[in-house]
């Protein structure tokens, strides 16, 4: 008599794939050093109210720690998109992808898997960067406010942007160096373009016919195409807007970021179902 | 043309931007351009509206005064706005101002005089628009107080003179040293006319009106009865959000650097090692997207609209006026602080220090303190203040205010290495158990 066992559903697939990526991102050392520099980075924006509030013995704040955590969200975020591209592109150069395919996996449950698990490494890491801010609070004497909690919370949707965004930049190349040049190709573009735009609206104009004001122009159009394309800036929008208490704006950007989410998991499926999975030169 | 693959987005991105060059050349076409005259709480202004700055803003049940005039408007990329040209004097479009509430009634708007005040001075402390029928006489008050107020000064003026001349003359004796010398000129005992400063602009007449918030739309009817062509235009008319108590705080050792607290949600922080005079100031909150474009409605800034702004609202000071600041500290009543006059007096010697001290006004003196405030002295230990009239906590004026000691730079990195800390320890234990 020949035993037949019906094949795992697509999400608990996905749910094997994203506890074994969420283990290898709490056992190594990367994670923690990727928070200890958010940490670091946020504990320096704190510093700029600190020396003010020494140095002039008085300081007005709604949320002091805001920008603090917004920088700290965005270090993180940006560790877990590199982490998505390393790790995706990696099980593509040692055959792990090929192996994976060989059994009940496919494009889409792959990509789930690996979002889902960089994802878990993200929450287990929100009580730790609380936990931080708490002692800062202590130190400090500023207030944390429910609002922080509620960024914190709520970073979770933009996160999974950025986990897919590097999943979707990685699925198609065959070598981690390759998945990481190309991130930091794009986020170079996207901060590039932000920074350049930036930079021109300081230069003085005074003649109507300067050619400082066409590329203006084209570099403001191009800022406002970046922040739709940016994962980074929905993480912003969201956590600035929470920080504001502007719940109508947190809401559409949270709406719109659970979008891009499911766009680039898609389309990561997608380009991954036109690639194959064989190793580069198979 | 068969371009290489590397050079397509940069080649669209240079047409683009010749693209956006080529509309600088924009040529001025005429337009009906309404040019209000709109408030913010504090002044007037008037703000022209080509039709390309699109829908209307005046701030909700405050006058405005409605002109249209047929100007050439062009493009100006400098700052990506189209200016109207009003240097012509060109005379506003003839017709009457009507609007159109979002039911579709038509309210008629009469031309009336009106003129803008500024009670404390061009510049300093609220402006405000004087209309209807009471504007001429008023204007004629004002003319009459000022002309008496210059008549004043003059006088003064040639009695200082007048003395001036006197002690020279007698100076002039006393160098001689006559057996006899005559007595010195009397000290002057009149006091010195307090200045006008008021001042209040001529008389015009135009449509003035104040509008409920909501959504209109404006349009000028022309002589033969008829729309003015163009002359239909949105019309938002907008209120706070929200109204509060914020204060103006000066510490006492940076009295001319204050700070301010207007949104009701925002803490105090302080060291505690100086006096805190706290100034109340009515304040009310605004979507930005439309008071940021209150006075320039054309602003490139892409402002959240769920983005708001508290802004003072000095006219309406009368609101905080006599009103203490009651203090506690964990819901204990620490008593309550009334608003004083303060002065600053500089101290003599090399120090060039100040003082604030409580200002009393001399009679005939035309010495004003430099604010009045609550003084908030180091020693108290207040947690909450709320500013307060017959006992009762004006609404948004409570605040919180923390004392607290910043540890050094270095030590505040301490706690972000706590990740490394667990990361590193975790290992050790994995490595230990295999």
């Amino acid at each position: 008599m020949t035993m037949t066992r019906a094949a795992p559903g697509r999400l608990a697939v996905a749910s094997v794939i994203a506890r074994r990526e969420a283990a290898a991102a709490v056992h190594g050392i990367g994670g923690y050093l990727a928070l200890t520099v958010a940490l670091v980075a946020a504990t320096w924006i704190l510093l700029v109210d600190v020396r003010a509030l020494t140095i002039g013995g008085l300081l007005v704040l709604a949320d002091p720690f805001g920008p603090s955590l917004t920088i700290a969200l965005l270090v993180v975020a940006l560790y877990l998109a590199v982490s998505a591209a390393v790790s995706t592109a990696r099980d593509r150069e040692i055959g792990t992808l090929e192996v994976l395919f060989w059994g009940p996996v496919d494009e889409i449950s792959y990509v789930l898997g690996k979002v889902g698990g960089l994802l878990a490494a993200f929450i287990a890491a929100l009580p730790l960067l609380f936990a931080v801010f708490v002692l800062l609070s202590l130190m400090t004497g500023f207030a944390l406010t429910s609002k922080m909690l509620a960024s914190l919370v709520l970073s979770i949707v933009p996160a999974a942007v950025t986990i897919g965004f590097g999943v979707l930049l990685a699925v198609g190349t065959s070598r981690v160096r390759t998945a990481v040049l190309l991130l930091v190709a794009v986020i170079a573009v996207l901060l590039g373009i932000n920074f350049a735009y930036n930079l021109v609206l300081l230069v003085p104009v005074s003649d109507a016919a300067s050619p400082v004001l066409p590329l203006r122009d084209t570099l403001a159009a191009l800022d406002e195409i970046v922040r739709w394309l940016s994962p980074f800036s929905y993480l912003e929008r969201v956590v600035d807007a929470v920080t504001r208490g502007a719940w109508r704006s947190a809401v559409l950007g949270l709406g719109a970021a659970l979008g891009y989410a499911a766009a680039v998991i898609v389309l990561a499926a997608l380009w991954l179902r036109r690639r194959g999975v064989q190793r580069s030169g198979e | 043309m068969n371009m290489p693959k590397g050079f397509r987005i940069p080649t669209l991105i240079l047409l683009a931007a010749l693209c956006s060059g080529a509309a600088t050349a924009a040529q001025a076409d005429e337009q009906l351009v309404y040019r209000p005259l709109v408030t913010d709480g504090t002044e007037y202004r008037r703000v022209a509206y080509p039709k390309e700055a699109g829908t209307l803003l005046v701030l909700a049940s405050s006058e405005v005064v409605f002109e249209a005039y047929r100007v050439p408007v062009s493009y100006w990329p400098i700052t990506r706005e189209y200016l109207a040209d009003f240097t012509a004097g060109t005379a506003p479009v003839e017709g009457t101002v009507e609007i159109v509430d979002s039911a579709g009634s038509v309210t008629t708007i009469e031309p009336v005089p009106y003129l803008t005040w500024h009670a404390d001075g061009v510049g300093a402390g609220p402006m405000k628009l004087i209309s209807g029928e009471e504007t001429q006489a008023f204007y004629d008050d004002y003319v009459a107080k000022a002309r008496d107020a210059a008549e004043k000064i003059k006088e003064y003026q040639r009695i200082v003179a007048e003395r001036q001349a006197a002690v020279e003359a007698w100076l002039k004796i006393a160098a001689e040293r006559p057996p006899t010398l005559p007595k010195p000129p009397p000290e002057l005992t009149i006091a010195e006319p307090e200045p006008y400063r008021a001042y209040a602009s001529e008389p015009r007449i135009s449509a003035v009106t104040a509008l409920p918030e909501g959504r209109y739309t404006v349009q000028l009817r022309g002589a033969d009865g008829d729309i003015v062509a163009g002359s239909e235009r949105v019309l938002v008319s907008f209120a706070p959000r929200a109204e509060a108590v914020g204060y103006v705080l000066r510490p006492e050792d940076r009295w001319t650097r204050p700070l301010v607290t207007f949104a009701p949600d925002e803490t105090v922080y302080t060291t505690g090692k100086t006096d805190l005079f706290l100034q109340p100031v009515p304040v009310a909150e605004y979507e930005a997207n439309q008071f940021t474009r209150l006075f320039r409605p054309q602003s490139v800034e892409a402002t959240d609209p769920s983005l708001t702004v508290w802004v003072p609202r000095p006219q309406d000071r009368e609101l905080v006026a006599g009103a203490e600041l009651a203090l506690s500290a964990e819901g204990a009543d620490l008593g309550a602080l009334a608003q004083t006059p303060y002065r600053v007096s500089q101290l003599p010697g090399a120090a060039r220090g100040y003082e604030i001290e409580e200002f009393t006004p001399l009679a005939g003196a035309a010495l004003e303190p430099d604010f009045v405030a609550m003084r908030l002295t180091q020693d108290v230990e207040a947690t909450e203040v709320a500013l307060t009239t017959d006992g009762a906590p004006l609404p948004g004026s409570e605040r919180q205010i923390r004392s607290v000691t910043p540890p050094s730079g270095a030590l505040l990195f301490l706690p972000a290495l706590l990740p490394l800390a667990i990361g590193v320890a975790l290992r050790l234990r994995r490595r230990g158990r295999r």
